[in-house]
């Protein structure tokens, strides 16, 4: 059976797996695994956290099928889980103390022409950037130092490259608050990483 | 309309890379940014930064991960059944 049920939409496999056909939700989580943990992996601080994130989530999609009731895509309702359970994830843990990022925030002059950015540091050399490792920690010391509100969206809409209405709806907010959030975070983001994004002082 | 000034394009860039911009305030932030060199740099990093994190994010799922999953789902009742 397992190789017939792969023509099938997410959301006829889920009614089938509903109504009691373990290969068809073994087919949902073959499609979606590799998704889920990348962006489990981008929501946490750990490979073992984003290995607890994807369990639970598709523990949890197993468990809530019935209440799955096709209004938004199958897709949209396991990141809504997974956002969760990443969510409830650091609410468990001691918090890590960060500073915030507001100091990268862009600057202006009274005018509210852009004013000088502040010096964060020098600038990574070339061999840096080439770096894939450097870059790699960089990244992830940036997405940590990030608030919960801004990191989620942050990643649904621009890492894992959801339209803003897919991310709204992920996350149960307004096209207008994820705009919010994801701009506040591409420009803390944008200050943080100023050495590598080729920002002129 | 308000002269459009480097603060208040910056407030609305996400509309704008969205195409949720009014025409007019579309134009207008155009016009600022063809003109401004610091706007033109930092339009340039705004748009590089998403790029940058999402190539130094890329994972893929260890397989002995997919396997863990597997197991522990085959270990499950019926789907759908259990509501607990």
């Amino acid at each position: 059976m397992k190789g017939t049920t792969i023509a099938f939409s997410d959301e006829a496999l889920a009614r089938r797996a509903m109504a009691g056909d373990r290969s068809a939700f073994e087919t949902l989580v073959e499609r979606h695994q590799e998704r889920v943990y990348r962006l489990a992996r981008r929501l946490t601080r750990s490979p073992a956290d984003a290995e607890e994130v994807l369990q639970e989530t598709f523990l949890r999609a197993y468990r809530r099928l019935s209440s799955f009731r096709g209004e938004a895509e199958f897709s949209t309702w396991l990141y809504r889980i997974a956002t969760n359970a990443a969510r409830m994830l650091h609410r468990g843990r001691a918090r890590h103390p960060t500073a915030p990022l507001d100091e990268y925030l862009p600057r202006f002059d009274r005018q509210g022409m852009h004013a000088r950015d502040v010096d964060h540091g020098r600038a990574a050399d070339a061999e840096e950037i080439l770096d894939r490792k450097y870059l790699a920690r960089r990244a992830k010391e940036a997405l940590e130092r990030l608030p919960e509100r801004y990191r989620t969206p942050f990643v649904l809409r621009d890492l894992e490259e959801m339209p803003t209405a897919e991310v709204a709806s992920v996350l149960e907010v307004s096209n207008e608050v994820v705009r919010q959030r994801v701009h506040r975070a591409r420009l803390m983001l944008r200050g943080y990483l100023s050495h590598l994004v080729g920002v002129e002082p | 309309m308000k002269k459009t000034t480097c603060r208040n394009g910056v407030r609305v860039l996400m509309q704008y890379t969205d195409g949720v911009l009014p025409d007019s305030r579309r134009s207008a932030v155009e016009d600022h940014v063809g003109a401004c060199r610091r706007c033109k740099g930092f339009v340039r990093s705004y748009a590089e930064t998403p790029r940058i994190l999402r190539e130094a994010t890329v994972t893929r799922m260890p397989e002995r991960i997919g396997r863990r999953l597997h197991r522990m789902l085959v270990a499950l009742p019926t789907p759908g059944r259990d509501r607990s």
